[in-house]
C-alpha cells in the first residue's frame, strides 16, 4: 500500500473540529409539559446551560465522521500494489512491401505463435509495432483477437531499410527481459536478443525497377528478372483507360537488369506499361506521364555582346526558359540602387567604380550557393557597396558581400555585388551553377501547370502551392506544400481553385523503383521463438483489495449507525404505552 | 362555526355513535333511587311480580301475601321487582394538561359527552363536576358544549376539589382526569370510597406524554402553573422518566384494583371505540350494549 499524496491527511484534523461541533449544545426551544413532576428537575436543571455537553451519538455524528474519513482516504490517494507475472512480447514486423507477398499466411503463423505463448504465462503483454519507425504501433494490449483484428489491417508498404532501430527500442519496451520478435521475409542478421520468425519462402520475380521520360516523349524502363533462370516475357503499352496499344517480349537471363525503352503514345500524354501478373505485384505496373515543367520567361539587359552570347547558349540548354519574353519571370540587369531591383526575382550586379580583389570566398551554408567552388576568380568590387537590410549575404570575401539574397515568394533576388558582365565570371561554371539554381528555384515558386514521374511511397514538395486550397487526386495531401504518393502505382493530379472552377495544377504518374524488394529469392522460412521461464517477469500494479476493503468498512460503519438508532428507539418506546 | 364549537360538535357525534354501542356498567352496582325504569338488585313496588317466600326478620309486614296465610298459616312475602333510576356522578378534572394537546382535548370532551349521552340513554340521575382545586363548581349538561366549558384549574390534587362537591352516596362516580397531579392514590380513593359508590377512572393520554422524545437543552413551561424550568435531557435522564411514568400509572391501577375501582387508560391519537373494546370493557369502565 502506497499513500501518493500525504497532505491528504490534513483531512483528519477534521475530526476533532466535527466532534467538537456535535458537543456544542443545541439553542434550547420551549416545550409545554404535564409531566414535570415526575422529574428530578434538581439534577437535570444543573447539566443544564453549558456550553459543552457530552458527546451524543447521532446519525449525522456519524455521517460526518465517516465523510470527513472518506475524504481523507480520497486525498491520501491509497494504493495497493500487487505483483503480477507477465510475459512482456514486443513484435517487430517487417515493414518493406516484399512482406505483402506473404503476409496472409504469415499472419495465422505469428498469431499461432502469439496463442502458444499465451498459454506459457497467465499474463501476456503485447506491443505490435513496424520495423519502420515513423509508422504508428500496430497494437499494444493483452487481447489477442484485437490483435489479430489491428494486424489484418495493416499492410507492410515501406521499402527496403534497417530493421535494427525497431528492435532497440522494443528491447526497450521489453526492459530487456521479454521478448522481442522480429516477423520478417527473408534471413537478416539480427541482434543476439531477437528471436526470428520467417515466414517466406523464395518466389521468382520479374519487375520494373526504373523509369524515366524526357519532354520530347522518350521513356526509359528498366526490367530485372529475380529469378535464377532465364525468362522472357512480354510488356504491354496501355493506354490511361486500360485498353492496349502495343506488346512487347523481352528476354532476360537470370539476374540481368534490362532497359526497354520508347515514346509516348501520338497524342497520347500517358500510358501505363505493364508486365505480366506474378506474386509480387506492385513492380509490374508504371504509369507514366509526358514529363513538362514551368516555363520560366528571361529577360538579360545590359550585358556586353560576347557576355550574353554566352549566356544564351547556356541558357538554351535548360529546358522551358524563353528569352526576351514579354512578362519575364527572371531578369539579369545591372543595377545603381537598391530601388531599382522591384519585386520580381533575378540577378541584378553592380557595375560602377569598380576594382578587381581577390582572396578567399566564404559561402554561407544556403541551398543557392552550397557545394559550388568560388574560388580562383578575380572580383572586379564597386568603391561603394549597397547594402540593404532586407538582403543578407551569401557568399563574402573578406569582409565584402560578394552574393546578397533575399527570398521572395516568386523567386530569389540575387544582388551580385561585383561586376558580373565579364565574360570569364558570367561564362565560369561556378556561376552558370548558381544561375541554374535561381532559375529553378524560381520555376519551383511559378504558379504554372507541370507534370512528373515519381517513385511509389515519396514526399514531393510544390513551393507554388503554398497558401493555395488544394484538391487532390491519387495523392495525399501533407499540408502546406508538401504532398506523398500512394504505396501502390497509379496517376495522380493536384488542383487548385481559380475563379471557383478547378484547376490542374500538377499531374503525373508513379512507379515501384526498389529493386532490392522486387528479389524474393532470399525469402526463406523459420521459427526461432522458444519460450523461455526467464523471460517472465514480474510487474508490480495497483490492486483492488484495499478498495474492497474500504467499501466493506464503509458498510460496517453504516450498520453499526443504524444499529445505534434503532436502539435509541426502543427506548424511546419503553415508556409509552405503544 | 368556530373551532372550539366544531370540534364539540365533532365530540358530540362520536359520544353519540359510542353511545349506540356502548354503556356506562350500571349492572355492577345497586342503586337505591326509586321510580326510574331500571331493574334493581332488590325488590320494589313495581307491577313485575318478582317471588314468593317466607317471611324473615327485618322485612316490610306490607309485603305479607295474607290470602297466602290464611290458607297456610305462615307468613308468606308476595315480591314485586323493584324499579330504580341509576343515578351517576361526572368528575371532570378542568385542569390546564386536559387540553394540553388537541387530540387530548377532543379525547376529554368525547369522554365527557358519552358519559353524558349514557347516562340519559339509561334514564340515569346525572351529576358533573368540573373539578378545579379552589373553583370546583357543579355543570350542566348544557355548560359542557361551547366555551363555557373552561380548562384552565391548575392541579395539585382532586381531593381538595372532592371536597367542595356534593357526591351522592352510592352514585357511580366516573372521574375523567389524566392523573398527572403528585398526589396520593389512596387517599383519593378513600376519599371516593366513602360515598359508598363505585368509581371507575377513565384517564386520557396523550403521545407527548408518553414519548415526550425530549433531547438536549429544552425550556419545560408547566402547563398548569406556567412555570419554566431549564432543562437538559439525555439518554439516562429519558430512561428516568419513562420509569417514572410507568410506576407512577402502576401505583393508580394497582390501587383502583384494590378497591374495585375501574381504571382504563385512552390514548388521544387512536381510536376511542377500539380502546373500549379492549381497555375499557376488561377494566370494567364501559359495557358493551346488549
Amino acid at each position: 500500500m502506497s499513500v501518493l499524496n500525504i497532505w491528504g491527511l490534513m483531512a483528519l484534523f477534521a475530526i476533532p473540529l466535527v466532534i467538537f461541533i456535535h458537543m456544542l449544545q443545541r439553542k434550547s426551544k420551549k416545550r409545554f409539559s404535564s409531566t414535570l413532576f415526575l422529574l428530578n428537575l434538581e439534577k437535570i436543571e444543573q447539566k443544564a446551560g453549558s456550553r459543552i455537553e457530552r458527546l451524543k451519538n447521532s446519525r449525522l455524528l456519524w455521517l460526518n465522521l465517516f465523510t470527513v474519513l472518506l475524504l481523507a482516504i480520497l486525498l491520501l490517494q491509497l494504493r495497493s500494489i500487487q505483483s503480477q507475472k507477465v510475459l512482456k512480447i514486443a513484435v517487430v514486423i517487417d515493414a518493406t512491401a516484399s512482406m505483402q507477398v506473404f503476409w496472409k499466411d504469415g499472419l495465422d503463423e505469428l498469431i499461432k505463435e502469439l496463442e502458444k505463448l499465451s498459454k506459457e504465462t497467465p499474463y501476456v503483454d503485447l506491443k505490435i509495432m513496424s520495423s519502420s519507425l515513423d509508422e504508428r504501433a500496430i497494437y499494444s494490449g493483452a487481447n489477442l483477437e484485437e490483435a489479430k483484428l489491428a494486424l489484418q489491417n495493416y499492410v507492410p508498404t515501406r521499402s527496403d531499410h534497417d530493421v535494427k532501430p525497431a528492435l532497440l527500442r522494443a528491447s526497450t519496451i521489453v526492459n530487456e527481459l521479454g521478448l522481442v520478435v522480429l516477423v520478417t521475409d527473408h534471413d537478416q542478421k539480427v541482434p543476439q536478443f531477437v528471436q526470428k520468425l520467417l515466414i517466406g519462402k523464395p518466389l521468382e520475380n520479374i519487375g520494373f525497377t526504373g523509369f524515366s521520360a524526357k519532354q520530347n516523349g522518350k521513356w526509359f524502363a528498366t526490367i530485372k528478372n529475380h529469378a535464377t533462370k532465364d525468362r522472357t516475357v512480354s510488356w504491354q503499352i496501355l493506354s490511361d483507360e486500360g485498353k492496349l496499344i502495343a506488346e512487347q517480349s523481352v528476354s532476360l537471363k537470370a539476374g540481368e537488369l534490362k532497359t526497354i525503352k520508347g515514346v509516348f503514345p501520338p497524342q497520347k500524354d500517358r500510358f501505363i506499361l505493364q508486365l505480366p501478373d506474378d506474386p509480387f505485384q506492385k513492380d509490374n505496373r508504371i504509369y507514366a506521364v509526358k514529363p513538362q515543367v514551368a516555363p520560366i520567361n528571361l529577360r538579360m539587359s545590359g550585358l556586353s555582346k560576347n557576355t550574353r552570347k554566352s549566356l544564351v547558349q547556356f541558357l538554351q540548354n535548360i529546358p522551358e526558359v524563353h528569352l526576351e519574353s514579354e512578362e519575364p519571370d527572371f531578369f539579369i540587369r545591372p543595377i545603381t540602387s537598391i530601388g531599382q531591383i522591384g519585386d520580381k526575382p533575378g540577378l541584378y550586379f553592380l557595375r560602377q567604380n569598380t576594382k578587381a580583389i581577390s582572396g578567399q570566398v566564404l559561402a554561407l551554408d544556403h541551398a543557392l550557393v552550397e557545394g559550388i567552388n568560388w574560388q580562383g576568380l578575380d572580383y572586379w568590387l564597386p568603391q561603394k557597396d549597397l547594402k540593404n537590410k532586407k538582403f543578407f549575404p551569401i557568399l563574402n570575401l573578406g569582409n565584402k558581400s560578394l552574393l546578397s539574397l533575399r527570398e521572395t515568394k516568386s523567386g530569389p533576388q540575387i544582388i551580385c555585388h561585383f561586376e558580373f558582365d565579364r565574360k570569364e565570371i558570367a561564362t565560369s561554371s561556378s556561376m552558370m551553377v548558381f544561375l541554374f539554381r535561381c532559375i529553378q528555384q524560381t520555376r519551383y515558386n511559378k504558379l504554372a501547370y507541370q507534370a512528373l514521374n515519381i517513385e511509389t511511397n515519396s514526399e514531393i514538395r510544390f513551393p507554388a502551392l503554398s497558401g493555395q486550397t488544394v484538391s487532390t487526386q491519387g495523392i495525399n495531401f501533407l499540408g502546406n506544400d508538401l504532398f506523398r504518393t500512394e504505396t501502390a502505382s497509379n496517376f495522380f493530379s493536384i488542383s487548385i481553385l481559380v475563379a471557383g472552377k478547378p484547376k490542374t495544377l500538377v499531374s503525373g504518374g508513379t512507379f515501384y523503383a526498389d529493386a532490392s524488394e522486387g528479389d524474393l529469392l532470399k525469402a526463406s522460412s523459420a521459427n526461432e521463438i522458444e519460450f523461455d521461464t526467464n523471460k517472465i517477469t514480474v510487474v508490480w500494479e495497483e490492486g483492488e483489495t484495499f478498495k474492497n476493503f474500504l467499501i466493506l468498512l464503509t458498510l460496517l460503519i453504516l450498520i453499526y449507525s443504524w444499529w445505534w438508532f434503532e436502539k435509541k428507539e426502543q427506548l424511546k418506546k419503553v415508556g409509552g404505552l405503544t | 362555526m368556530n373551532k372550539e364549537l366544531e370540534q364539540d360538535q365533532f365530540a358530540k357525534i362520536a359520544a353519540n355513535e359510542l353511545s349506540e354501542r356502548f354503556t356506562l356498567p350500571i349492572s355492577k352496582q345497586s342503586f337505591k333511587l326509586f321510580g326510574g325504569n331500571y331493574q334493581g338488585k332488590s325488590a320494589g313496588s313495581s307491577i313485575d311480580f318478582r317471588e314468593h317466600r317466607e317471611f324473615q326478620y327485618g322485612d316490610d309486614p306490607r309485603h305479607i301475601n295474607w290470602q297466602a296465610y290464611a290458607r297456610t298459616g305462615d307468613y308468606i312475602l308476595k315480591l314485586y321487582e323493584e324499579e330504580v333510576r341509576p343515578t351517576v356522578d361526572i368528575l371532570l378534572d378542568c385542569s390546564n394538561s386536559m387540553i394540553m394537546t388537541s387530540n387530548k382535548e377532543l379525547l376529554t370532551k368525547v369522554l365527557l359527552h358519552f358519559c353524558i349521552e349514557a347516562c340519559e340513554k339509561l334514564g340515569a340521575s346525572y351529576q358533573i363536576w368540573g373539578l378545579e382545586s379552589s373553583n370546583t363548581v357543579r355543570l350542566s349538561k348544557y355548560d359542557c358544549v361551547g366555551p363555557t366549558l373552561q380548562f384552565t384549574g391548575t392541579q395539585g390534587g382532586m381531593i381538595d376539589a372532592l371536597h367542595q362537591t356534593e357526591l351522592r352516596a352510592g352514585a357511580l362516580q366516573i372521574i375523567i382526569s389524566d392523573l398527572l397531579f403528585p398526589q396520593d392514590p389512596l387517599l383519593l380513593a378513600t376519599t371516593l370510597k366513602r360515598n359508598r359508590g363505585r368509581s371507575i377512572f377513565m384517564v386520557c393520554q396523550d403521545p407527548e406524554e408518553v414519548n415526550p422524545g425530549w433531547d438536549g437543552d429544552l425550556d419545560l413551561l408547566d402547563i398548569e402553573d406556567m412555570s419554566e424550568h431549564t432543562c437538559f435531557f439525555d439518554d439516562s435522564v429519558l430512561r428516568d422518566y419513562y420509569r417514572s411514568y410507568q410506576a407512577h400509572f402502576q401505583l393508580w391501577r394497582e390501587i383502583c384494583l384494590k378497591q374495585g375501582f375501574g381504571f382504563a387508560r385512552f390514548l388521544s391519537h387512536k381510536s376511542l371505540a377500539s380502546q373500549f373494546e379492549k381497555e375499557g370493557v376488561l377494566n370494567g369502565v364501559v359495557e358493551v350494549c346488549l
